[in-house]
Formats: structure tokens, sequence, C-alpha cells
């Protein structure tokens, strides 16, 4: 419950005073760095997630990311936000994963607990951010490369504010950190459909996407 | 309506003046310009080259300045490098982006 409450609107208010982006997404390590997944409710952020940790891949945010923007380093750093996944049944099913605790606090309905293993993690560059789309089914995964404006707004698009509480000083902060955002990491848009039975071939997308990442933007910062 | 009106009246001309307007935000993405308006509460995108006449307004705030600059960038021909900068800045001011002082 106390984490609920940490992990709710309270971090993300303290975010924004302290000048972090408070990201709506879940967020993986991937060597030394990590990728993160945004999207609307329902739209698959912990499900890849915990896929990715089958994968071996550790989780280090469920729902709420929490970015510091390194303008000094031209860089964006991801800091571990929620210790447990909160899955939709289904998706608890067809991850095989046990599903340890009922709901608590106000988490959406008809989702569970799953408890990852705790593990000390450094904050993290981010490598690539990716915007998690349905498709029909039939139809076959694939990643576009979003560019300027259509990658900035996926970040705005997903920032966590608290509330409407949007005071002067706020919004421009939040302009200013997203652009860093868009402009450091590669921003990626994500269509697959949903069935459960193709996710290993979107999770094989994704390896191979980010893998190649490492010859395009990243390489020169 | 109003928008055309004030861009009638202070139409841009080889020898105007501009300015940004105040309380904009701008920030480059991947080389190109995005602005939030929050007065308008809208964005506007600027392609690779009106981004770097906006980056060029805050040390060339005339248009001949920013087309000469243009001009010693790029391979140009220097009157139809201002007829275009007109027409950019003609568009930024009836979007209320910049202003014209003179």
């Amino acid at each position: 419950m106390a984490r609920q409450l940490l992990m709710g609107p309270g971090l993300g208010a303290i975010c924004h005073q302290r000048g972090l982006l408070p990201l709506h997404a879940s967020a993986v390590r991937v060597g030394s760095r990590c990728v993160a997944f945004v999207g609307s409710s329902g739209a698959g952020k912990s499900t890849l997630a915990g896929l990715l940790s089958m994968r071996g891949y550790t989780v280090l945010a469920d729902d709420l990311s929490v970015l510091e923007i390194r303008e000094d380093l031209g860089l964006v750093l991801a800091h571990r936000g929620a210790s447990s996944l909160r899955l939709r049944s289904d998706s608890v099913e067809a991850l095989a994963l046990r599903s340890t605790r009922a709901p608590g606090g106000l988490p959406p309905l008809n989702k569970h607990s799953v408890d990852l293993p705790p593990e000390a993690v450094e904050p993290l560059p981010l490598h690539s951010v990716y915007a998690l789309h349905h498709t029909s089914p039939g139809e076959s995964p694939r990643i576009e490369p979003l560019k300027a404006f259509n990658a900035l707004r996926v970040v705005l698009e997903n920032v966590y504010t608290p509330g409407d509480d949007a005071r002067d000083g706020m919004v421009e902060q939040v302009f200013r950190l997203s652009a860093a955002i868009a402009q450091a990491a590669r921003i990626r848009r994500m269509v697959r459909p949903l069935d459960y039975g193709r996710a290993q071939e979107v999770v094989d997308g994704l390896i191979a996407d980010w893998s190649q990442g490492d010859q395009e933007k990243w390489s020169c910062r | 309506m109003n928008k055309i009106t004030s861009a009638c009246v202070h139409p841009i001309h080889p020898r105007s003046s501009v300015v940004k307007s105040e309380g904009l935000f701008s920030a480059s993405v991947d080389g190109e310009v995005v602005i939030f308006s929050p007065r308008q509460r809208r964005y506007y995108t600027l392609n690779s080259t009106a981004s770097h006449v906006w980056t060029l307004l805050d040390s060339s705030p005339t248009v001949s300045a920013v087309r000469d600059a243009m001009v010693a960038e790029y391979d140009v021909d220097p009157a139809r490098c201002e007829m275009e900068v007109v027409a950019l800045l003609q568009n930024l001011l009836m979007e209320q982006l910049i202003q014209v002082t003179g």
C-alpha cells in the first residue's frame, strides 16, 4: 500500500519539483542501458516487461519511469521505478507467472501483482522508447522509427502530470525535458496484434530492433 | 479573421525587423524545431530550412540579415532566398509566432 501511494500522484509531483520527468512507462534493462514502453492503459506495457523478464531482462519500472535528463552528457537516465508488475489476469495466464497478491490500493480492476526479484540497479541511460499499439489479428508485428515532432509527441502524451495542477513553469519544463528525451533516445512505434501466441515473435522483433539501434543515434552520443 | 487583419496591417517586407513572440517554448528534435504556444494551446513544426531561419532570428532579426546568412551558407539565389524568407516570416506572423518591430 505504501509503495502504491509512493508511486502514485505523490511521486509525480515530487519529480516535477525536482526537474525529473515521470513517464507513464514500463522499463527494462538491456545491458548497460534500458528501453521503455509507453502506451495507453491496456496497451501491454506490463505484459511486454513481463515477457522480457522471462527472457532474463531485469524490469526497472512497471508503470512509472522516472527520467533524469543529463543535458551535459546528452543522455537520459532512467531510475528504477516499481518492483512489481501489474498484469491483467489473461496476461498472467499467458505468461505463466504466479499471481502472488490480490490488488491492493487503487490499481485498475482485473490486475494482479507479480513480484519480481529485488535487485539494486543504478540509473541507466535510456536507449529506446517504444510506443505500443494494437493492430488487427493476422497482421504482422512491425516497428517504425518516429522522428522530430512525432517522436516528441510520444513523450509528451505519456508524461505523468499530477492532476490539472499545471502551474506556470511546469508546462515549459515538461516541454523542454520531453524534447530532450525525444532528441537523446530512439523513439519507435510498435504495432502488433493482440495475440499472445505471437508474443515471442514480438519480443524477437524488439531485441533485433534495439540491437540494430546501436548503429544509429546512440553511437554518436 | 483577426490573424489575417494583423498580417495585412504589418506585412513583412525586405527591410522588416522581427522578434519572436513572448511566451513561446521551442526545441529542436532531429533537426526540426517544434514550437509550443501555451496561449493558443497549439504546436507548430518547422521543416529543416524553416528551423534554420527560426534559429537565425535570434542573432539576425531582420529579413536582410537572415537572407545574407542563408546565402552565405547555402548555394541559393539571393533574390529568391529573400522571397522565401519573407513568405516564411509572413506565415509565422499570421500564426502570431513573431511580431514586426520595424
